[in-house]
């Protein structure tokens, strides 16, 4: 019976395995997408065949992106992707997914890139390729009106230290929040809460089961803001980053094009859709 | 012993027993025959309470049990029930069957309970049973064990519903028989059956139920010999 | 084949061995245990209370006259089954931390609350219906002797019931922890939230992977153990 047992677990785990390095294999092989461009071909050869570009995104993270009313995503990143659409001629088609498993996704080819307000990191890139970055961007601190936090980093990480931090689940802040040195981060021991989205951050802050969220800062402004009066963002930049997009490795033409309406971007109309998109 | 005046039993909206009067003295062998859908069956479950009556009055030894205030579990104790299905405790052995009551209700010690558990499977002639289970029984054996269990309350009245309808002809003898020697000692009894050759030679009275109502009732010689109610001769001519 | 065989060794390796990150998955395991077995105690709790109260109830009607309170309570059990057993517990969790423990930090409690309420509806069922199983005639059989409803239902009717009850009660405990596998969405950080965070770091699948195989193996042992007991149930019932 133990061993039948002990072999039945075996084969899982095999089974298992096959899954994994079947999707890990894909990943590996040089310029392949989910629908089979043959090597040689370029993705955006492939891309205009398709007639579309797949973005994904997490449609939580305002003003980037944010679900509009009528259930389309809108935001800076949208606005941007659009543009990449438009020089490549195709339609855009958006993606909206949990944050977490945007890397992944793209990783596995669900998507032609990623524009998601997303941190340039260490462990992304060994992953992923970013285009330059669009925007800089920090880690900024919310609290509740009434809290009288305040100081610079270093001050912050130790009054954080063993506090509840509401954070969106695989962001840069998330792991800040950890204590996770890559991120220069020195907290300890905080109770991280993780939720999928920054609007959840803010609802369990607002109600007290948090005592602060750290979040990038556009959407702590955003959040603010859509919380009248309720919390405040501290004035202390946590760290510095940059947000790009991501595209599966060694697609330098697609990268190209991005990089292109990037450079068109950045600075003064990247600043416009930012504050066209906190409005809305 | 039992006095029954004006029994209403509805179901729903259709009524059942449609105003039944009965006496049932201490010692009778009260067998009662009818179609199915006569109200025989609702009204011997009625005399137990297994049906609440919708109104009228069932006196029981001087107690009138269709008062709620009535201590209705008290009552039955002293009136057996037999089933159409016998009904026996699957969980239980034939021995735990018939303890169970007599045990849980306080009235004898489980020694007491024992020995008088023996006695009755000699009485009902399965004295090898005792730990055999309900499922291991033949149907015949399994009514006898079901008749044992009521006996074992030492109830004033027996109850006995249809009790050989679900049996196979060649059980129906043995069940039959030991009915017929319990009415020789002399128990109280009211039995709802088709067996036609047992109300003939047990009963002191057959009642013939049609339509709700007690519609005729006599000794048995008379009964089956010299029927007046049109009904009843129609019955009996099909049945006998 | 053995560059691919290396791939998996590392990032089965990187998963689960590098920086100790087996100590995750305990962790994480050990908060869904902890939210299973609070969320089995609380449903088995709520689950016999409702399931006394439908029987009692239908007792009493089939007997003709049926108290009013117990009417009452038998309709709120019947409102509560409706609305649990036809909404998604993912959005009974939200609920009930977002709107029930609104400012306990905790999502545990919120956790096996929730989870507990769901299953109580579930378990409810489970019972009324193993007890509606067993044929009427045993009721009569025992009130017929002069026993009470109490002690019918607890001599004659729970010992049969018990052998429908129990099997399909184990089914729905090992349901109920794969369910607790969306407990990450109220922040806490069961078994599946710790592996996203490893996968997070590592970025391929492995870490899903061990977690299915952690399930796997729990509900594994809860099968056997259920055999056992339908096997022991099944000795009994050949005697």
């Amino acid at each position: 019976m133990k061993k039948k047992f002990a072999l039945a677990l075996a084969a899982i785990m095999m089974t298992g395995t096959l899954a994994a390095c079947g999707s890990t294999n894909t990943n590996d092989n040089a310029g392949s997408t989910a629908d089979n461009t043959t090597s040689g071909t370029s993705a955006v050869e492939a891309i205009k065949e398709k007639g579309e570009i797949v973005m994904l995104t997490n449609a939580a993270f305002p003003p980037f992106e944010y679900l509009a009313d009528d259930g389309s995503v809108q935001g800076v990143d949208a606005d941007i992707a659009q543009a990449v659409a438009d020089k490549l001629g195709v339609e855009l088609k958006i993606v909206d997914m949990d944050f977490d498993s945007i890397v992944n996704s793209l990783k596995a080819g669900k998507g032609d890139f990623a524009a998601a307000g997303m941190t340039i990191t260490e462990e992304r890139l060994k992953q992923v390729d970013f285009s330059d970055e669009y925007v800089t961007s920090s880690q900024m601190v919310v609290v509740r009106a009434d809290s009288d936090l305040e100081g610079d980093k270093d001050a912050l990480d130790t009054a954080l230290s063993g506090k509840n931090i509401a954070v969106q689940a695989g962001t840069t802040g998330d792991w800040y929040a950890g204590g996770d040195e890559t991120t220069g981060s020195t907290i300890e021991k905080a109770n991280v809460l993780q939720y999928k989205s920054a609007t959840e951050a803010a609802l369990h802050l607002a109600n007290g089961k948090a005592d602060a969220i750290i979040i990038d800062q556009k959407p702590a402004e955003a959040i603010v803001a859509a919380n009248d009066g309720k919390l405040k963002v501290l004035d202390t930049k946590l760290t510095d980053e940059q947000y790009a997009f991501a595209v599966q490795k060694n697609q330098e033409d697609l990268l190209a094009v991005i990089n292109e309406v990037v450079a068109e971007y950045k600075g003064d109309k990247v600043d416009e859709l930012i504050t066209k998109h906190m409005g809305a | 012993m039992i006095d029954v005046k004006d029994l209403h039993k509805y179901f729903g909206k259709n009524e059942v027993l449609k105003g039944v009067n009965e006496h049932i003295h201490k010692g009778e062998k009260v067998v009662i025959i009818g179609a199915s859908g006569s109200g025989k069956s609702t009204f011997l479950r009625c005399l137990n309470l297994l049906e609440q009556p919708t109104s009228g009055t069932i006196t029981f030894e001087g107690t009138d049990i269709t008062d709620p205030k009535q201590n209705i579990n008290k009552l039955r104790q002293k009136m057996g029930m037999v089933f159409q299905q016998f009904n026996l405790f699957p969980h239980l052995s034939v021995k735990e069957n018939i303890k169970l009551a007599p045990v849980k209700l306080g009235i004898m010690t489980e020694q007491e309970a024992e020995k008088k558990a023996l006695e009755l499977l000699e009485r009902v002639g399965l004295p090898d049973k005792a730990n055999a289970y309900p499922k291991q029984l033949s149907g015949g054996q399994q009514q006898r064990i079901a008749i044992a269990r009521a006996l074992a309350m030492n109830p004033d009245v027996m109850l006995f519903d249809e009790p050989t309808s679900a049996l196979d002809p060649e059980m129906v003898g043995e069940v039959l028989e030991l009915m017929k020697e319990l009415a020789e000692e002399g128990m109280t009894m009211v039995v709802v059956t088709h067996e036609m050759g047992f109300a003939r030679s047990v009963a002191t009275r057959v009642l013939f139920m049609d339509q709700g109502v007690i519609a005729e009732q006599n000794e048995p010689e008379q009964f089956f010999t010299n029927p007046q109610h049109p009904r009843l001769k129609e019955f009996l001519s099909k049945v006998l | 084949m053995n560059e691919w065989f290396a791939k998996v060794v590392s990032d089965f390796s990187g998963a689960f061995i590098e920086g100790d990150r087996w100590k995750l998955y305990f962790q994480g395991l050990g908060k869904t245990l902890q939210i299973a077995a609070g969320a089995v105690v609380l449903g088995i709790i709520i689950g016999i209370v409702i399931a006394i109260i439908k029987v009692s109830a239908n007792q009493h009607s089939n007997s003709g006259k049926c108290p009013v309170f117990l009417k009452i309570l038998e309709k709120i059990c019947d409102i509560y089954l409706t609305v649990i057993r036809g909404t998604p517990v993912m959005v009974q969790l939200l609920i009930i931390y977002a709107g029930i423990f609104v400012t306990m930090t905790d999502g545990t409690i919120a956790a096996i609350v929730g989870f507990g309420i769901n299953s109580g509806a579930y378990v409810a069922e489970i019972i009324r219906a193993g007890i509606q199983s067993i044929d009427k005639g045993q009721t009569e059989a025992g009130r017929s002797l002069g026993l009470t409803s109490g002690q019918t239902m607890r001599l004659i009717i729970l010992p049969q019931a018990i052998r429908n009850i129990l099997p399909a009660l184990f089914n729905e405990f090992i349901t109920l922890l794969k369910e607790t596998s969306v407990a990450g969405y109220v922040a806490v950080q069961d078994i599946l939230k710790m592996a996203t965070n490893i996968q997070n770091k590592v970025y391929n699948i492995a870490p899903l992977m061990i977690t299915a195989v952690f399930y796997l193996v729990l509900v594994i042992i809860m099968t056997q153990v259920q055999k056992q007991i339908e096997r022991r149930l099944a000795q009994s019932d050949r005697r």
